[in-house]
């Protein structure tokens, strides 16, 4: 959990200010919800004229029931219509929003696939989620209720006044006077309690992730034998909140505790003096009622905008990160080359390939490789010796490496990345399956692949087998992250994807958890059989990988220190052998 | 039904509190109707006597709007004071109720196995359960204690209008929010299955953005993203709707009964059967009265949410309950830490199905170091979970004896198991408190100096000279980062001071860059001194370093020895410790 600083005045001016851009999609709708509820204001206030009309002519012109009805229908007409206007308002505000987070949250995603992969490593991908799912949705309030609220609480007073002040400008001037009040004092009281009441959240959300993170460590605590003494801690850290939010409620309540007190003594100081007029014959009684009627409707919008503060404050959080993910700057034009025929490759070559990640000096260097068109090469080296970064830069992933690469001693261009990606079929480490059938999980390397073509990928990747004894078979649906499969089965799962593509590459980041032995075999089987007739490059981290390889590539801080076959390798008393016994070496020199 | 009433007895013993609260929100609202029905019948008195040209005594209605304007604002302040208390008070409750539960709960109760999601839906319950009081209890009894008084007063005027100003507040109070709540239920479960199915699709878009580029799917995928956003979108308009369909349809029942009760009183008024100033009164009187159940529909629609709450909580609670009675932890006998001997013997183990081991037998003597191999799914962390005596033992015993006295780890006190054996996971959780905080958990009463060499023991020297708060540096979520590697370190440095006899551990070099790996593993070398040592590793370095290897597969140990021995024996052994 982190606790955010809130924004600052100005950012939070920019921040609403890329909301109200943001709006943009369901603007109509909003300014229509808007005419809606104003409606249903003007409305209201015709039916405090009919009502008041009509119980003064009850009253004091001593009219029968028949006499007032043609002030009672239409009183009932308005009603009927109040009630709809208000219910479509709030329909139209939420459809509005609703509206507009979907157009944010694509608009989000494909920003996001443009900056790729890096940038959202970067910045945590727990967060990045966090923004395209919990985010927009805070927005639902800031658009459905606050922004609606902001424009009531100057249309309605407004439409009040204007109302009031050719009946009786004394009455309207006790509310344009008392008016002004309420948002003064707001401010007045509201900015010191407003950082009370963000201590009190940041204390609650405190509280809140103490008791979790003990729960989350549970286990630890029965192992220390710490629960008792953990449990008096909790009660009394809870009890220590307590104290500590109370008194500073005592304060953060002021501020509405001004607010309601400002309202209703200007709605009774309205009765009272309404009421000496009408005493002293200066006011007539349908006029004075139709002020009590008003008076409190006058302040509600007001009210009711201190209310949505929160809804407010949310959107503007959210909206933070939003501006920080659209105004990233892509450093490289994303190529959107028609996709040709995936030509042959013969031979990839490495000519000087260097690559160093910014801000670091972490990368590879002085890379200088000749590729087969078929074999099994294992890349092998310490974790940080530069694997991952030479395959990334083979993906194309680092466009800025790409001068050190030719195909086909053509070499590589930001035009014919695409080309390149599309001879190579991929396994990462922890391969994503994604949250849909086994079936379309495999089709997302050939999207018309026939059932014929799957089961041949899955029975190549030795998956077909485990797939037939599901119940649903290629239909079965597969959990977030591939849930309820073992490493094993996740791991062939992917080689059929990669399979099923029949890209003349194959790239494999060998997993480093320990599959069952069965999964293990059955892997390194099948590609060591479409390594005869395909080029396949591994990151080796098991024994019998290199054992069979063709090629081993030795790296070392971003170089490539040594290259060979096993039975060389093993023999000269180089890098490889070094890096077999590495650890154990390592221990004995201490 | 149950429900409600054990978390009726959960508020027992704040009763006080929470009735002044509940007190003083209708004092609140019964001022405030006051002042609307008092204002209606001064202006129409005022009026009247104008017209009339009489006197009247308007000092005391005047003085009594001024009073119930001050009285509503102030007892509302003092209501939010009371009531936020209260919650708090309760708040604390149900934490302490919770922790205690689920320490009382074995492990496997718990399915700590996936702790994250347990976790995850704990604080979503507990957070929805604070929340009881304030949102549900609170306006029902507001609304419970205001009702009656209200119409009380109504009635005395008129019956009839009475009468109908309860209709409406049944209406707006119960009916409409009870259907809208149980339209928004059968709602609420799509709505959560399509928000997590979004969530996932987001979440594999993002992990998996480097494969669809391989692929060529990013559109294909985005479109899918977008097509489920729209369904969510879609689902949640449907609540939408419901909501401003409850509220046009409040305002509709509101402003009919006040004109039905108009239409009621005009001929009376007529008829000089009733005084003509009180049709203003009571007009105004029904349209204030409705504030008594303002709160009422938000507390229809919430009620259900915490009673499943309260229910999943609850369950968890007579789960504890439950275990508590078969409870068999008695013997407290303090054993002779350095000739402390470990047997397993035929144990067996399985998920609900799935055998996880079986038959597995061996033994730890006293200062041995033995590791555990094999692949996954071989049983290995199972039998780590036995160790801890946090599991329940199906089949088989855990025997712990010294040159007297022999037990059965799991008919041991909790005390008497952790002196003996400590447990190490390899994600080790590093608590939110300070550096101090964390070491104190393993030995509440070490001194600054003892943690102080805890920590240079196990490694952590450089980095704890670079912190500026020393011992008092806050580690954790909301603290300072701590590393895979020093986490692991620091979990030594518990060990170090908590120095129990045997120490268990998961894989503690796994994960690790050499650098770190280097250091956990002088941080173990350490800790292997003192004590008796089985831990599960495929790391060559640890292996060499341990006295006897036993290989698990499929559940069964398969072969034990030396690592030399077992890696000139067994290809397949070889393979498995050898990896770069």
């Amino acid at each position: 959990m982190t606790i955010k600083s809130r924004p600052t005045r100005a950012q939070q001016q920019s921040l609403r200010a890329f909301l109200k851009q943001h709006s943009q999609p369901a603007a109509t709708w909003l300014k229509l919800s808007i005419a809606l509820g104003t409606c249903n204001a003007i409305l209201m206030i015709a039916a405090a004229y009919l009502l008041a009309q009509a119980v003064h002519n009850v009253m004091f012109e001593h009219q029968r029931l028949e006499q007032v009805t043609y002030l009672l229908w239409p009183l009932a007409g308005i009603i009927i219509l109040r009630a709809l206007f208000i219910a479509l308002s709030e329909r139209i505000s939420a459809y509005a929003a609703l509206k507009i987070k979907s157009a944010l949250r694509q608009s989000l995603l494909s920003k996001l696939m443009m900056l790729g992969p890096h940038y959202i490593e970067k910045h945590g991908q727990g967060a990045t989620l966090n923004v395209l799912h919990d985010g927009v949705e805070a927005l639902h309030d800031y658009y459905a209720k606050y922004l609606p609220a902001v424009a009531y609480s100057a249309l309605i007073p407004l439409a009040i006044l204007v109302v009031i002040f050719p009946t009786d400008y004394k009455a309207g001037l006790i509310f344009l006077l008392t008016a002004p009040l309420i948002p003064f004092f707001m401010i007045l009281v509201g900015s010191k309690a407003e950082t009370l009441n963000q201590q009190r959240w940041q204390q609650l959300a405190l509280l809140s992730n103490y008791f979790f993170d003990r729960v989350q460590g549970l286990t630890q605590l029965k192992l220390f034998n710490a629960t008792r003494t953990e449990l008096k801690h909790i009660a009394k850290i809870s009890d220590d909140f307590r104290h500590a939010t109370l008194s500073v409620l005592k304060i953060a309540f002021l501020s509405s505790f001004a607010l309601e007190f400002l309202a209703t003594i200007s709605v009774a100081l309205v009765a009272v003096i309404i009421g000496f007029r009408l005493f002293f014959g200066t006011l007539d009684f349908a006029t004075g009622f139709v002020v009590l009627l008003l008076a409190p409707e006058f302040y509600l919008p007001l009210r009711q905008l201190g209310s949505h503060y929160h809804a407010r404050l949310q959107g503007i959080s959210a909206a933070a990160d939003m501006v920080d993910i659209l105004n990233a700057s892509v450093d490289t034009q994303e190529q959107q080359a028609p996709l040709n025929d995936s030509k042959n490759i013969n031979r990839i070559t490495l000519t000087d390939l260097n690559f160093t990640y910014p801000n670091s000096n972490e990368g590879i260097k002085n890379i200088n490789l000749t590729l087969p068109d078929k074999g099994l090469i294992a890349i092998v080296g310490a974790s940080g010796s530069g694997k991952s970064t030479l395959f990334d830069c083979l993906l194309g992933f680092h466009p800025q490496a790409i001068n050190g690469i030719s195909i086909n001693d053509q070499p590589l261009t930001a035009q014919n990345i695409s080309e390149l990606q599309n001879s190579v079929a991929w396994i990462p480490q922890k391969p994503t399956l994604f949250y849909q059938s086994i079936g379309d999980n495999l089709k997302i390397a050939d999207p018309e692949a026939t059932q014929q073509q799957l089961e041949y990928a899955a029975q190549q990747a030795g998956a077909l087998e485990f797939i037939s004894t599901l119940k649903n078979g290629f239909n079965t649906l597969i959990g977030e992250q591939g849930e309820g499969l073992s490493g094993g089965q996740k791991q062939r799962i992917a080689l059929a994807r990669a399979f099923l593509k029949q890209a003349p590459i194959l790239m494999l980041d060998e997993p480093t958890a320990h599959l069952d032995s069965h999964s293990e075999h059955v892997i390194q089987n099948a590609i060591k059989a479409y390594a005869k007739n395909n080029l396949v490059l591994v990151i080796a981290h098991r024994l019998n990988t290199v054992k069979h390889a063709d090629n081993i590539i030795v790296m070392h801080n971003g170089e490539i220190t040594e290259q060979g076959k096993y039975s060389q390798l093993a023999q000269q008393n180089g890098a490889f052998t070094a890096l077999l016994n590495s650890s154990v070496e390592r221990v004995h020199n201490d | 039904m149950t429900n409600f009433i054990r978390l009726l007895k959960l508020c027992r013993t704040h009763y006080k509190a929470m009735l002044l609260g509940t007190l003083l929100a209708t004092l609140t609202v019964l001022a405030n109707v006051g002042l609307l029905a008092i204002s209606g019948w001064f202006l129409a008195s005022m009026a009247a006597a104008g017209i009339a040209g009489v006197q009247m005594n308007y000092f005391t209605p005047a003085g009594t709007i001024r009073f119930l304007a001050i009285v509503r604002t102030a007892s509302r302040y003092g209501e939010r004071l009371v009531t936020h208390n209260a919650t708090f008070l309760l708040l604390s409750e149900i934490r302490v109720k919770m922790f205690a539960t689920l320490s009382a709960l074995n492990n496997h109760d718990l399915a700590m196995s996936r702790s994250a999601d347990l976790v995850n839906r704990l604080q979503n319950d507990v957070d929805a359960l604070d929340k009881f009081y304030l949102n549900i209890l609170l306006p029902m009894l507001v609304a419970l204690f205001s009702v009656p008084v209200i119409m009380l007063f109504m009635s005395a005027y008129n019956a009839n209008v009475a009468l109908i100003c309860f209709m409406g507040i049944l209406c707006i109070g119960v009916i409409i929010p009870a259907l809208l709540s149980i339209k928004l239920n059968k709602n609420s479960h799509k709505e959560t299955q399509l928000s997590a199915q979004l969530r996932a699709e987001l979440s594999d878009t993002l992990t998996g953005l480097r494969e669809l580029s391989i692929y060529q799917a990013r559109n294909q995928q985005l479109n899918k993203c977008d097509n489920l956003s729209e369904q969510y979108n879609q689902q949640l308009f449907i609540r939408h709707k419901a909501l401003a369909n409850a509220d046009g349809l409040s305002l509709l029942i509101v402003q009919l009964a006040m004109l039905a009760s108009m239409v009621t009183l005009i001929p009376l008024v007529y008829t000089n059967s009733m005084v003509n100033v009180e049709l203003a009164m009571l007009c105004l009187f029904v349209l204030a009265s409705f504030e008594s159940v303002l709160q009422l529909p938000n507390a229809f629609i919430e009620l259900p949410n915490v009673l499943k709450a309260a229910q999943r909580l609850f369950s968890l609670e007579d789960k504890a309950l439950a275990s508590k009675h078969n409870h068999t932890q008695t013997i407290d006998t303090a054993f002779d830490k350095n000739n402390i001997t470990i047997n397993l013997k035929n144990i067996r183990y399985q998920y609900d199905e799935q055998i996880a081991v079986d038959n597995v037998n061996f033994s730890l003597k006293p200062k041995q170091k033995v590791a555990m191999v094999g692949t996954s799914g071989s049983g290995k962390t199972t039998l780590v979970n036995l160790l801890t005596g946090l599991w329940p033992l199906q089949q088989g015993q855990i025997l712990i004896s010294d040159e007297t006295n022999t037990a059965q780890l799991h008919s041991l006190t909790n005390n008497a198991r952790a002196d003996i054996i400590n447990v190490l996971a390899q994600q080790h959780h590093i608590f939110d408190g300070t550096l101090k905080d964390n070491l104190r958990y393993s030995a509440p009463k070490a001194t600054n100096d003892e943690m102080r060499h805890a920590l240079s023991l196990a490694q952590l020297q450089p980095w704890f000279e670079n912190l500026d708060e020393g011992l008092n540096t806050r580690l954790g979520t909301a603290g300072r980062k701590v590393s895979q590697g020093q986490s692991r370190r620091i979990a030594m440095a518990q060990a170090l001071l908590k120095a129990p006899a045997v120490l268990v551990l998961d894989e503690p070099t796994e994960g690790l860059d050499n650098q770190s790996k280097q250091s956990v593993m002088q941080a173990i070398m350490q800790v292997m001194n003192n004590a008796t040592v089985l831990t599960i590793t495929h790391d060559p370095a640890l292996l060499r370093h341990m006295d006897h290897i036993v290989w698990l597969e499929n559940g069964h140990v398969i072969a034990q020895g030396s690592h030399q021995e077992l890696s000139e024996k067994f290809d397949d052994y070889l393979a498995l410790t050898t990896q770069f």
